[in-house]
């Protein structure tokens, strides 16, 4: 595999590997991270693969560390990704807000294990998907994608790439342990058929560059630092040219941007599958490895007649708010399997507004849902009396 | 093969358990199956307990973990008494009979592997291969020119001849289980 960026052709590997070459195959070039299970595979394999395509990788001495490395790697001009799990997401964070309110492109990739804490590290969970919300302190929009599966951390990495660069965030891959450390196909396109997108550059004579002042679509086109345009970074309320302004116009101005780029471009952010729901009197609503078993259920049900159908989450924030208010009069009952006690089933609840029943089919973590529990949950809900 | 199908193979850490499962998924896919490959072990280097777990498919794998297993390939007592009572009805259980003893029914195809491996081929890493072998052989469900193939890309080419042999050893004696 030396010297290519792309591996275009047909490969049976793992999920961790997958999403660093979706990452190689986006124009990564920079990574830093700390090793952890289950996302070691990631950094395992860039600190082989990227010295083949001139990047660079760089093993960090913590979490914290390595997120502000991306963070300074992506102003540099390069690509930049970390990987990590819970523990180590946990860290990141403060950072990451750092990103989001200097509105730098990077991606992270949460391949989650059961927690809290240290938890069940080679075990799976999906109990990061609020602190990929909420967890940096502060007023913000994020974007997170959730792969079901290798070709998937493939796909959806070059996805994240993509999101970060046009919208000028870090963006967080919500993948699981099992679609990180479980084998399958993936098949990896040639370099030609695969959609690139980079960060707007700036056309303004370099004097005259605002680093924050909102471009086409509402995002700032981003200059290099050393390329000569005047830039300043940080992480305190700031206008357009990047100055500190410590006072509450600032901050509505900053946090309108931040929310409006997002807000204002949901159809180009807004990822999700249907499955057989034209007809559903019941719909499930799943994301990553969850969404594997709910597939599984879906099929299994239509063939005993039952009227059900599967809406998958490729992109789970922003959430497809206006799509979920408009089904739910549509449907007798939303069913929701997640490995954890209940997290995006509260924002599904909150969009659905009690137009009709939202029913968690929860797991703890250690172990994925299985097809049988969703179907029971299915026929239930066709049981209830309207 | 035209229905799911679930292998379980499991053993000991440094037996390679690991590799003949990756071995016989990437052979899968290479045949343009689908295969789903979930791997658990231990922190021992060897020693520990380790499994390798494979669904294959002719159609896309929604769930991806082996509940019941259509065929057990027990290479430690601890294995075969772990997962034997979790074997499909009609499943097939291959152990290796220098390390397990068995119990009715699941006592049919057992073979001395690791002494096979040293007294036939004078190397006892190579009795994954023979077990790669043994499975592709019994239960026909791949192709086996393409699971040679694939394990002409998994081991180092001075090792290449050796395991060719090992492949063969396994096949033939797999074959025979097949058609017992």
């Amino acid at each position: 595999m030396a010297g290519k960026a792309v591996l275009t052709g047909t490969h049976f590997m793992n999920g961790d590997e997958a999403c660093c070459e979706g990452a190689l195959a986006a124009g990564c070039r920079f990574f830093a991270g700390y090793p952890i299970t289950p996302a070691t595979e990631v950094a395992e394999r860039m600190s082989r693969r990227l010295p083949q395509v001139g990047g660079v990788f760089v093993q960090m001495e913590d979490e914290i560390a390595s997120m502000a490395a991306i963070l300074g790697g992506s102003w540099g001009g390069a690509k930049s990704m970390t990987s990590t799990s819970g523990p180590g997401y946990s860290l990141m964070l403060e950072n990451i807000g750092l990103g989001l309110c200097t509105e730098t492109p990077c991606v992270v990739c949460n391949v989650q294990r059961a927690g809290p804490s240290t938890g069940l590290p080679t075990l799976v969970g999906q109990g990061d998907m609020m602190q990929a919300r909420w967890g940096s302190h502060g007023v913000y929009e994020v974007i997170a994608v959730a792969p079901a599966s290798p070709q998937e951390m493939f796909d959806f990495t070059i996805k994240a790439f993509n999101l970060s660069e046009e919208f000028r965030l870090p963006v967080t891959i919500l993948a699981d342990e099992v679609v990180g450390h479980m084998n399958e196909r993936v098949v990896v396109p040639p370099a030609d058929q695969i959609v690139v997108k980079d960060r707007l550059k700036p056309t303004v004579p370099k004097e005259s560059y605002l680093p924050y002042q909102p471009g086409p679509y509402g995002v700032a086109p981003m200059a290099n630092a050393g390329d000569g345009y005047y830039m300043h970074v940080t992480g305190l309320t700031h206008d357009e040219r990047g100055y500190p302004g410590m006072d509450a116009a600032t901050q509505v101005e900053m946090t309108t941007r931040l929310r409006d780029k997002i807000q204002n471009n949901l159809e180009r952010i807004l990822d999700y599958d249907t499955v057989m729901l034209d007809d559903a009197e019941v719909a499930v609503v799943a994301y990553g490895i969850s969404a594997r078993s709910a597939r599984g259920a879906v099929l299994a049900a239509r063939e005993r007649g039952l009227k059900v159908g599967l809406i998958k989450l490729n992109v789970v924030w922003p959430f497809p708010e206006q799509f979920f208010r408009e089904l739910a009069p549509k449907v007798k009952a939303m069913i929701m399997p997640e490995i954890n006690l209940g997290q995006m089933v509260l924002e599904l609840e909150r969009v659905v507004g009690g137009r009709c029943p939202v029913e968690l089919v929860a797991h703890p973590g250690g172990a994925i849902i299985t097809p049988d529990r969703i179907i029971k949950a299915v026929q239930a809900a066709l049981e209830e009396k309207p | 093969m035209t229905e799911r199908k679930e292998i379980r193979i499991a053993g000991l850490g440094g037996q390679g358990v690991v590799l003949a499962g990756a071995l016989l998924g990437e052979a899968a896919v290479k045949q343009d199956l689908y295969a789903a490959g979930s791997n658990s072990y231990g922190a021992q280097a060897r020693g520990g307990g380790a499994r390798s777990d494979l669904v294959l498919d002719v159609k896309e794998i929604d769930f991806p973990h082996v509940e019941h297993p259509d065929l057990l390939v027990a290479m430690s007592q601890g294995a075969y008494d772990l997962y034997v009572a979790g074997v499909a009805g009609g499943g097939m259980v291959l152990f290796d009979s220098g390390l397990v003893t068995p119990q009715a029914p699941h006592d049919r195809y057992g073979a001395d592997v690791t002494a096979l491996s040293l007294n036939e081929l004078g190397n006892r890493q190579v009795a994954n291969v023979i077990w790669v072998g043994l499975i592709v052989g019994a239960t026909g469900w791949w192709d086996e020119s393409v699971a040679a193939q694939a394990m002409a890309e998994f081991v180092p080419e001075r090792f290449l001849e050796l395991n060719k042999k090992a492949l063969a050893l396994g096949l033939d004696m797999g074959r025979a289980w097949g058609e017992a």
